[in-house]
């Protein structure tokens, strides 16, 4: 295999577009891994990390587009590189292609009333635009990542002297007034405002709360870091403020990793003067750590969170069902071999993962990951699984100079394959994200490899069960039904809940530990 | 009466956005209904950080 590398001088891309593209270039005839980045001296040194040999001798810019094929042969590469400008067009259609604007003053001028700075450029440049976006009395959704906690810390408190909200940073989904920012599931308006310091958490219980016959007023997301002691629940207390005084908002939801336990007093003491009810989800605290308290209801999961929301909103669950009984589970454990004791979860969603490692540890499992619940169990080495191991495929390590999994399953599909060649492996876990911005077709990406896995352990004389959780709505691009159906072809096991699924999965190997 | 802040009316009226960076969200926002213009972004001074610190202090 070769390398062949090109620059494009002056020519900036985002990073989406760019995911696409080069997705698209790995699937050209004789091309093996395609890598295009803006050529900042951070993507310069991932790929020259990666491989992509004399990457760094081609004088990169942060303005200067870098191409670098993995190929079969030179030909094969050049051919690509030839033909690189049809790949870079965008589709003519689409809103952003007619743009002159170049500056937040200009679009100001064009749009005077805006009320709203949507940021993803990369992360090194981000506090500074969140910081001209907050001088022109703009509120920030920051979905940019690798942004200083300090940088954080002054945005948010700038923010607040100004009235203005800070979302974010690394802000995946917020959905106002029923329009999705980011990575958000398409759900009627109704009377659950959620305050979200995590991303596929929100979009699990906003698509929930759909499902089970409810709604969203709003769902603002603030950062994974704004519970942090460092932060101090800056945009949390903003949220809960705007909450509270909203009339479409009968309720409120907090879904977060535990806060900081100088955040946590502030929180509560907010709470207790809420004229609304608030429903607190502090996903990774070990059971009945967070006592429900003046006007609290504390839950434990994302599930349990979105009932108590809808029961207090005066509302009632509708309950989906499914065809899982005791037999059926009993019937699948028959199935698997004494020696296949593990579960192996590969997710697209940071706080799936971190709800299933919660499941497991519920009851008595000991999960390694790669973002673990305790520090003890952070995996050695991300790429090879211990035990039991469930895997934020979304995390730095997989999504550096690469695409996101909610984008692009690429990484996912090879990890998926990879588990099954382990005997001992009893579950694969899996979760499927639709909604705004992610994959067409995430079922579709990973049908495939589910259907392969099966069959791989089948060569050795095993079945292995694959067990499937779906987060979205029907009114999603995506098509929910769809999505179901494709993932049950290839025989797994699908749930429209992500707790459903890890609990389906430690059902299976219960005792098997 | 209590005032309200930018937050509360960023609650109360139409998302009119404004999009830096990924062309998609500006996409996203308008098949949404939602007012968007989409700026051109690029880095700044080529993205050099010391000339974009200078450029700050002076602008």
């Amino acid at each position: 295999m070769i390398t062949e590398s090109a620059l494009l001088e002056n020519r900036y891309f985002d990073s989406v577009f760019l995911m696409r593209v080069s997705k698209r270039l790995s699937e050209q005839p004789g091309i093996n891994y395609a890598a295009m980045v803006m050529g900042t001296p951070k993507n310069v040194q991932i790929l020259a990390d990666a491989g992509y040999e004399g990457i760094d001798s081609l004088g990169a810019s942060s303005n200067d587009l870098v191409v670098s094929l993995k190929a079969d042969s030179v030909d094969a590469a050049q051919e690509v590189i030839n033909s690189l400008e049809k790949f870079l067009v965008r589709d003519t259609n689409k809103v952003a292609t007619e743009t002159k604007v170049r500056t937040i003053d200009q679009a100001l001028t064009q749009q005077p009333d805006s009320n709203l700075a949507v940021i993803s450029v990369p992360g090194e440049f981000a506090a500074r635009e969140a910081r001209q976006a907050l001088q022109n009395g703009l509120n920030v959704f920051l979905f940019s990542d690798h942004v200083s906690i300090e940088d954080e810390l002054a945005l948010k408190q700038t923010a607040a002297e100004n009235g203005l909200l800070v979302m974010g940073p690394d802000c995946g989904t917020s959905i106002v007034g029923g329009v999705g920012l980011g990575f958000a599931n398409a759900v009627r308006k109704g009377p659950i405002g959620v305050i979200g310091a995590s991303g596929t958490g929100t979009q699990e219980v906003t698509a929930l709360a759909h499902r089970w016959g409810s709604g969203i007023s709003h769902a603002i997301g603030v950062g994974g870091r704004d519970l942090s002691d460092d932060i101090g629940a800056i945009s949390t207390l903003q949220v809960m403020d705007a909450l509270d005084k909203d009339p479409n908002t009968a309720v409120i939801l907090l879904v977060s990793k535990p806060p900081g336990s100088k955040t946590l007093a502030l929180v509560n003491e907010r709470i207790a003067a809420c004229s609304k009810p608030v429903v607190t989800c502090y996903l990774g605290s070990e059971k009945g750590l967070f006592p429900d308290s003046n006007n609290v209801t504390t839950t434990h999961n994302l599930d349990d969170a979105t009932t108590a929301a809808i029961r207090l909103a005066g509302g009632m669950r509708v309950d989906e069902g499914n065809d899982i009984t005791p037999e059926s589970i009993q019937r699948e454990r028959l199935k698997l071999k004494d020696n296949q004791q593990y579960v192996r979860g590969v997710f697209a969603g940071g706080t799936l993962c971190y709800q299933a490692q919660q499941v497991l540890r519920d009851a008595g499992l000991s999960a390694h990951s790669n973002e673990p619940l305790d520090k003890d169990k952070l995996l050695a080495d991300s790429l090879v699984s211990v035990g039991h191991t469930l895997v934020d495929m979304g995390a730095d390590e997989f999504t550096e100079g690469k695409p996101h999994p909610m984008v692009d399953s690429t990484q996912r599909v090879e990890r998926i394959l990879a588990e099954a060649l382990d005997p001992e492996v009893a579950v694969i876990l899996l979760d499927c994200i639709l909604g705004y911005v992610a994959s067409d077709d995430p079922a579709g990406e990973i049908a495939s490899a589910i259907a392969q896995a099966k069959r791989t352990a089948k060569q050795r004389a095993d079945e292995l069960s694959v067990v499937v959780s779906v987060c979205g709505t029907e009114l999603d691009l995506q098509g929910l039904d769809g999505q179901v159906a494709l993932l049950e072809e290839a025989g797994a096991t699908v749930f429209k809940s992500a707790l459903q699924a890890a609990q389906y999965a430690v059902q299976l190997v219960a005792k098997k530990d | 009466m209590e005032s309200k802040t930018a937050i509360d009316k960023l609650l109360a009226t139409p998302v009119a956005a404004i999009n830096l960076g990924v062309e998609d969200f500006a996409d996203n926002l308008e098949s949404q209904g939602a007012w968007v213009v989409h700026v051109n972004w690029t880095p700044p001074a080529g993205g050099d950080p010391e000339i974009i610190a200078i450029l700050d202090k002076i602008l």
